[in-house]
């Protein structure tokens, strides 16, 4: 993260906290469509995420950090959100991209599993898997001592084989 | 970046990763339109409901924490005031007790040692879910050897099980069971053993409620 940028931005300037967000955009806003179902939703936290980060930027210490800290923010969003959703079955087949070339009913079967796990796995799977963040970076979003993520992360991918018919890997 | 560890679950992991492509950015979260909202103030902050909400129960908690002291007096803590809002929570030791919201996760109450102290992973201290919230981030307990840690959880007795991390042959770091509450719930029982780091799962019907990960020091 460049310091400068982030130095303007703690200034209130508005384009250099835009270069910032840009650079992460487009994972917090998979991050947040993946966990919530829903691209309107999606655009909505997203939005939040960015206005409260930008009120908040000046608290932010080390420019290093960014990256996880508006993370930070995105997740505790979400979490509000999806408080909203009780009793509402969300699915993740909106009409999104998917994989060229991929079983397109294989990737509705695994979005399908992904949304039937509880939050916070869902949460460190498509951090991990999604983000390319380490369990220390993920236990640093969501508050997790690294040790919990890593062992969630297997028990979910567990859970999601079984799910999909126990396949084994490698298959 | 990620993990690279092999642990077995390469292939769901690569599977998974074809499904979840990243996404592209609607127009509306473009670093343009995002700049120009922050310039044009369009997207300045109203105090929203739930810091009225949190403000509210906030102080609901003083109270709680005022009930609570009469507790301690006779040399055991419930946080009566966490329990209004779905769960208690209980020690055997003498300290004084503080419940508080968790400041970094308002879904989160803290029991902490020492009021007013900002400790959160102290002797006896942990943190138990509000279990409506959905939130699963583990409890983090810290025992000494031979302390227990007890606390009545949001799960029915008969329908809940305890599973725990692999463990080091020999003395178990911690043991744990659950007990029948009134009311067919369940209360947990975690006693420190040796020296070292445990997780403990609690799942009602097969399903993930509660973890635990306990740090046991002699």
């Amino acid at each position: 993260m460049d310091p400068e940028l982030c130095l303007r931005a703690k200034q209130g300037d508005a384009d250099a906290f835009a270069s910032l967000y840009e650079s992460v955009s487009s994972r917090l806003y998979s991050t947040a469509f993946y966990m919530l179902g829903r691209r309107e939703d999606a655009e909505d936290v997203v939005m939040e995420t960015v206005t409260d980060a930008f009120a908040e930027i000046s608290s932010l210490r080390d420019p290093g950090a960014f990256e996880g800290w508006i993370f930070r923010i995105l997740m505790n969003k979400i979490k509000r959100r999806r408080k909203s959703y009780i009793g509402e079955s969300v699915e993740l087949n909106e009409d999104i991209s998917f994989s060229e070339g991929g079983d397109r009913d294989e990737q509705i079967a695994l979005r399908n599993a992904l949304g039937s796990l509880p939050e916070t796995d869902r949460s460190i799977l498509v951090l991990d898997i999604l983000g390319g963040y380490r369990s220390d970076e993920i236990g640093d979003m969501l508050g997790m001592n690294p040790n919990t993520v890593r062992s969630r992360k297997l028990r979910a991918l567990e859970k999601l084989r079984n799910m999909l018919g126990g396949e084994r890997d490698g298959r | 970046m990620a993990d690279n560890r092999d642990n077995g679950y390469e292939g769901i992991e690569e599977r998974l990763r074809s499904s979840m492509p990243l996404l592209e950015v609607p127009e509306s979260l473009s670093a343009s339109s995002v700049a120009q909202r922050l310039k044009a103030g369009s997207t300045r902050k109203r105090t929203p409901i739930y810091v009225y909400v949190r403000a509210a129960v906030a102080a609901c908690l003083v109270f709680a924490i005022g009930f609570g002291a009469v507790m301690i007096s006779r040399g055991s803590f419930s946080a009566k005031g966490a329990e209004s809002d779905g769960y208690a929570v209980e020690s055997s030791s003498e300290p004084s007790y503080d419940v508080k919201e968790n400041s970094a996760d308002d879904d989160q109450l803290s029991v902490t040692e020492g009021t007013g102290s900002d400790i959160t992973y102290n002797a006896q201290s942990g943190i138990l879910n509000r279990p409506d919230s959905g939130n699963e981030a583990p409890a983090e307990l810290a025992l000494r050897a031979g302390e227990t840690y007890s606390a009545v959880l949001d799960v029915k007795f008969g329908e809940a099980e305890i599973t725990t991390d692999s463990e080091e042959d020999g003395e178990a770091v911690c043991t744990a069971e659950l007990t029948e509450e009134d009311g067919a719930a369940a209360r947990i029982v975690i006693t420190g053993g040796r020296s070292g780091t445990q997780e403990i799962t609690v799942t009602e019907n097969g399903e993930t409620a509660y973890v635990f990960l306990v740090r046991v020091t002699e």
